[in-house]
């Protein structure tokens, strides 16, 4: 860190560092931002709804060594509410860019590690809220579990957000403003569908889910519920879930960070 | 390259350069693939306390020339330094602060809190004292979508003045302004300029630069084609104009004098346009018959084009 420069004319110069700039009256506004009436609907009602809709809808055969199919189902919703709330900053990220908006963080303190950082803590404090929705709402429905489950399924779920709010920016980024207010919601229940996340997959449809984005998080989620099995037998290994993570987190970032770079020139 | 510089003061010369920009270059490719300079090895120096206009047609480069003064471009080969420090370090630390052309401002939120969002980011920033600067106090609970071009240009000037900035450069900042609202953003500006603050503003009204510089910088095709004072530029590249009521036979006879580059008539008036206007009007008074002599400078937008078009003769003229 450089030490703070004293000229002429001006007081004393706030340090620059990396992460200089990144306030909580800054974070407050931003998620002031976040949190209107379309994010709101998607991120906190539908993952509410679906659990609702689906957590009866265990299949006949085959159980859980900890717990329910209602527990099963709470867990994947968490993930797909958190997920859902992490890719929100996609929006406000499209809008700012066609703003010009990055030419003004560009001009102030903020750096760009803090710009991002700024999106990425935004985009975990508001999954957090799916995640207690459904958590309560498992809860009152008779979503049975161990309490050890109950702690790492929820946790993992909300921590697997990242993940997303990586996706979240990446899209901000490539997407024009107008096309980009229901994709993060599209792709979402899309990926969480492949991803073993509403109905329990089996066969050629979990071979292919493994790849995708959604899969790592939930089987890693759910693992001390279900011990890596599905319903219908077949085994997933928590190192190929968190190798699952590892690779679509870096992919993501990997995507964001470059298109980030490229956002700031007028060209 | 014309250089009609005033000396600088003393003061200037001991303390370092505002700005230093040696011999930038910038190309673009366009959609089709070809390759143009949009900046093409341009060099400036800015003292402390200067206000300089920058001055040039659209597409002269004085946007991408802001941008890389700034920081926002990397220029493809040459030097830019602000303060002496590289101009993102400079502009991080508030110490340059900008006002640019449109943009840079989100929709949905109102006046107040933008102020307040980016004012975070500047540890004791003065909210209240910055928007009552720029005068959009009674403008904070609006919506920035529903302010004005002048409003929103207003919020923009309150957002540069967040981090109390030694050096204020503005990318026409009066674009799409009516003239009331030109003359009081101006008159906002040159309050608070008062201070010693350096400011650089890009323009393509004449007058603006006129009445609110004491150094003008032009530029055309990417290089500057003129610095110095407005008076000593409209002085040096186009002399003065003299006009006066005269028969068509004397006028014949003045023009042809070494002195008078052109002669028009507009109405009764026969305008001539002289390289030594004091030689000329001892002739007419001594030699003829002319009555009501004007002499006046040329407008700067006169001396522009002159200026401008005499340099791309210049630089075609080789090739």
């Amino acid at each position: 860190m450089t030490p703070a420069t004293v000229s002429a004319t001006a007081p004393v110069r706030p340090r620059s560092s990396s992460f200089g700039g990144v306030n909580a009256t800054f974070i407050g506004y931003e998620l002031r931002r976040r949190f209107n009436r379309q994010t709101t609907i998607f991120t906190l009602l539908l993952p509410a709804v679906l659990y609702l809709a689906l957590f009866r809808t265990a299949p006949a055969h085959g159980t859980l060594p900890h717990g329910n199919f209602a527990a099963w189902m709470m867990i994947g919703l968490a993930v797909y509410g958190a997920a859902m709330a992490a890719t929100s900053s996609a929006a406000t990220i499209s809008v700012e860019r066609s703003a010009g908006w990055m030419r003004t963080i560009a001009m102030s303190p903020l750096a760009p590690p803090g710009y991002l950082l700024v999106k990425v803590v935004c985009s975990v404090v508001m999954a957090a809220v799916p995640v207690a929705i459904v958590g309560v709402l498992g809860a009152l429905t008779g979503a049975h579990t161990d309490p050890k489950v109950w702690v790492t399924s929820l946790l993992f779920a909300w921590l697997g957000a990242a993940v997303f709010a990586a996706l979240g920016i990446a899209m901000g980024l490539i997407m024009k403003p107008e096309v980009v207010m229901h994709m993060p919601g599209l792709t979402m229940t899309a990926l969480a569908f492949l991803g073993n996340l509403f109905i329990p997959l089996s066969g050629t449809m979990l071979e292919i889910s493994r790849y995708t984005p959604m899969y790592g998080v939930s089987t890693l989620a759910r693992y001390w519920l279900t011990e890596g099995y599905t319903f219908s037998g077949e085994h997933s290994s928590l190192a190929g879930a968190v190798v699952n993570i590892v690779a679509w987190f870096a992919a993501f970032s990997f995507m964001a960070l470059r298109r980030f770079a490229k956002s700031t020139g007028r060209n | 390259m014309m250089e009609t510089q005033l000396p600088p003061s003393a003061r200037e010369v001991t303390s370092p350069a505002a700005a230093v920009l040696d011999a930038v270059v910038k190309r673009f490719t366009n959609a089709k693939g070809e390759e143009f300079t949009a900046v093409n090895g341009l060099s400036l120096r800015i003292r402390r306390g200067e206000i300089v206009a920058f001055l040039g047609p659209n597409g002269a480069g004085k946007t991408t020339t802001i941008d890389m003064l700034l920081g926002l471009t990397r220029p493809d080969s040459g030097h830019v330094e602000l303060f002496g420090r590289a101009p993102q370090q400079a502009v991080r630390a508030g110490q340059v602060a900008a006002v640019l052309q449109s943009g840079g401002l989100l929709p949905d939120l109102t006046v107040e809190a933008t102020v307040r969002m980016l004012g975070s980011l500047h540890p004791g920033a003065d909210i209240e004292g910055v928007m009552a600067r720029a005068g959009i106090s009674a403008l904070r609970h609006r919506r920035v979508a529903e302010c004005s071009g002048g409003e929103q240009q207003r919020l923009r000037f309150a957002i540069a003045l967040l981090s109390s900035p030694d050096f204020l450069v503005l990318d026409e900042p009066t674009a799409g302004m009516d003239v009331v609202a030109r003359r009081e953003f101006w008159a906002t500006v040159r309050e608070d300029t008062q201070r010693g603050m350096t400011v650089m503003f890009a323009t393509h009204y004449m007058e603006e630069a006129d009445q609110f510089a004491d150094r003008v910088v032009m530029i055309d095709e990417g290089r500057v084609v003129a610095d110095g004072s407005a008076s000593s530029i409209r002085a040096a590249m186009t002399g003065r104009t003299v006009s006066a009521l005269i028969s068509p036979a004397d006028a014949r006879a003045v023009a042809a004098s070494p002195v008078v580059r052109s002669c028009v008539v507009r109405g009764e008036r026969h305008y001539f346009d002289a390289t030594d206007s004091d030689a000329l009007l001892r002739v007419l008074v001594t030699q003829t018959s002319a009555t009501e002599i004007e002499v006046a400078p040329r407008s700067l937008e006169e001396a522009f084009m002159a200026i401008t078009s005499q340099g791309r003769t210049a630089q075609e003229g080789p090739r």
